[in-house]
C-alpha cells in the first residue's frame, strides 16, 4: 500500500507526498532492515557494528535508494533492501577494520583481512531477478509447503493457516520450514542458470 | 519435528502478530550447531516475509529508534529543496491561501492579513527569493502544513562568470552613465519604509 502511494506520488511529480510515502514504508520495514543486518552480518560484525551497520542501511535507503529504485513490486523493493544491506555491512566493516589497523603497530596484532567487495552488477535486473525468482520458485514448492508459504506472505497468522488447511500447528511450522528450506535450495539453483 | 523447525515456526507467528522479534534471541534458543540452518531459514524468511501490521504502541516503539531517528535525521539534512512545493502542500493540507494568511497573522500578531495573503500568493508564484525568508516563517508554515521542514524553493543560482565578462564588453561609458543617474536619483528620493513585522517574515533573511 505504502509502496503503491509512493509510486503514484513520484509519477504525479508530489515529490514531498513521495519522500513522506518512503519515509514512513522505511520506518514500518525497519524491523526487516534490521534482522537482515543480523543474519548478513552475524559472523563478522559485533552488536555494536550491526547497530552502525542499521544506521548506515538506513539512511542510504532514505537517501539513495529513494531516487534509484525503479521497481513496483514489495518483491523488488525487499530484494534492492537486501543488497544495499549487503553492502552496508561490509562498508562498516571495512571501515572499522581500516580503524583498527591504524591503532596497532605494525607487526603486533592479528590484521583483521579486508572483505571482498560485493560484485558490482545492474540493480534493475537484480530487483527484477527478485521478483522473477519468487514468480518461478514459489509454484515448484510441493503440495503443502507451497500453501503454507504462500498464506504466509499474505501475512494469515499460524492459527488461521491451521484453520484454514485443517492441520495441528506442527504441521504448519514443518511445511513453513521445509518450504523456506526449499526457497533456499532453489534460489541456488535460480542463480546458478 | 525439530528444534529448527519450531523455533522458526514461533519467530515466524511473532513476526506476522506485530510481535519485533529479535534474531539474536531466536538464535540463541538452539544449539550452537545448528544456528546456521535457522539463520539461513530466517534469511528467506525476511525476503517472502510481509511487513506486519503493527499496533499502534509497536509503531510508537519503532519510530523511536536510534538509528531511524538519526537516519530520519541525516536525509532530513541531505535532501535537496523542493521548489514550488509549496501550492501542493497546501492544497493537500486542505487550506487557501486566505487560511495560511489568517493563521500567520494569529501566529506572529501581524494586523494586515491581505498583505500577508499578497505576500503569500508572491512566494506561490516563485516571486520571492526563498533565501530570504525568514527561519520562524519556514518553521509555521512547515508546522501548518504538517511537513517536517519546509523548503519552499531553492535558492537561485549564482551568476556565471561569462555573465560579468560579457557586461564588460558591451559600452561601458553609456550603462554607467545609466548607473550614476539611478543612484542620484535614489539619493534625491525618500528613504523607504523601515520594514515591519510581515516585510521581515518574508524579506529579511533566515535569521529575521
Amino acid at each position: 500500500m505504502l509502496l503503491r502511494r509512493f509510486l503514484s506520488a513520484r509519477r504525479a511529480r508530489d515529490e514531498a507526498a513521495a519522500r513522506a510515502a518512503w519515509d514512513e514504508l522505511v520506518t514500518l520495514n525497519f524491523d526487516r532492515v534490521r534482522a537482515m543486518v543480523r543474519v548478513e552480518s552475524r559472523a563478522y560484525l559485533s552488536h555494536e557494528e550491526q547497530e552502525d551497520a542499521v544506521q548506515v542501511a538506513l539512511t542510504r535507503m532514505l537517501c539513495d535508494l529513494l531516487d534509484t529504485f525503479r521497481g513496483t513490486s514489495m518483491g523488488e523493493w525487499v530484494q534492492a533492501t537486501r543488497r544495499l544491506i549487503a553492502f552496508a555491512c561490509r562498508d562498516v566493516q571495512r571501515r572499522n577494520a581500516r580503524h583498527t589497523l591504524r591503532r596497532v603497530p605494525l607487526g603486533d596484532g592479528e590484521e583483521r583481512p579486508e572483505p571482498a567487495a560485493p560484485a558490482e552488477d545492474d540493480d534493475d535486473d537484480a530487483d527484477e531477478d527478485a521478483l522473477a525468482f519468487l514468480d518461478w520458485a514459489i509454484p515448484r514448492l510441493r503440495g503443502r509447503r507451497r500453501d503454507v508459504i504462500e498464506l504466509d506472505r499474505q501475512g494469515v497468522p499460524g492459527e488461521e493457516i491451521q484453520a484454514r488447511l485443517g492441520v495441528s500447528r506442527d504441521v504448519v511450522y514443518q511445511s513453513r520450514s521445509r518450504g523456506l528450506r526449499d526457497l533456499a535450495k532453489l534460489r541456488g539453483e535460480y542463480e546458478g542458470t | 519435528m525439530s528444534t529448527v523447525e519450531r523455533i522458526l515456526g514461533e519467530f515466524i507467528d511473532a513476526w506476522q502478530a506485530g510481535e519485533r522479534p529479535d534474531v539474536d534471541a531466536y538464535l540463541r534458543r538452539v544449539p550452537e550447531a545448528q544456528r546456521d540452518e535457522l539463520a539461513e531459514q530466517i534469511d528467506m524468511w525476511l525476503v517472502v516475509a510481509p511487513t506486519p501490521e503493527y499496533p499502534a504502541a509497536a509503531r510508537e516503539v519503532i519510530a523511536a529508534e536510534p538509528a531511524l531517528q538519526a537516519a530520519l535525521r541525516a536525509a532530513e539534512e541531505s535532501r535537496p529543496a523542493v521548489p514550488e512545493s509549496l501550492p501542493a502542500l497546501r492544497e493537500r493540507a486542505g487550506l487557501g491561501v486566505r487560511d495560511v494568511a489568517r493563521a500567520l497573522a494569529e501566529r506572529f500578531g501581524l494586523r494586515d492579513e491581505d498583505r500577508a495573503a499578497s505576500y503569500l500568493e508572491r512566494l506561490e508564484r516563485g516571486e520571492l527569493d526563498p533565501g530570504r525568508l525568514s527561519r520562524r516563517l519556514v518553521d509555521a508554515l512547515s508546522e501548518l502544513l504538517g511537513v517536517p521542514r519546509l523548503m519552499p524553493g531553492a535558492p537561485p543560482p549564482p551568476m556565471r562568470p561569462s555573465q560579468a565578462f560579457f557586461r564588460a564588453d558591451e559600452d561601458a561609458q553609456e550603462w554607467i552613465a545609466q548607473d550614476i543617474d539611478a543612484l542620484s536619483r535614489a539619493a534625491l528620493a525618500a528613504a523607504p519604509e523601515p520594514m515591519d513585522e510581515l516585510d521581515r517574515l518574508f524579506l529579511g533573511g533566515p535569521d529575521a
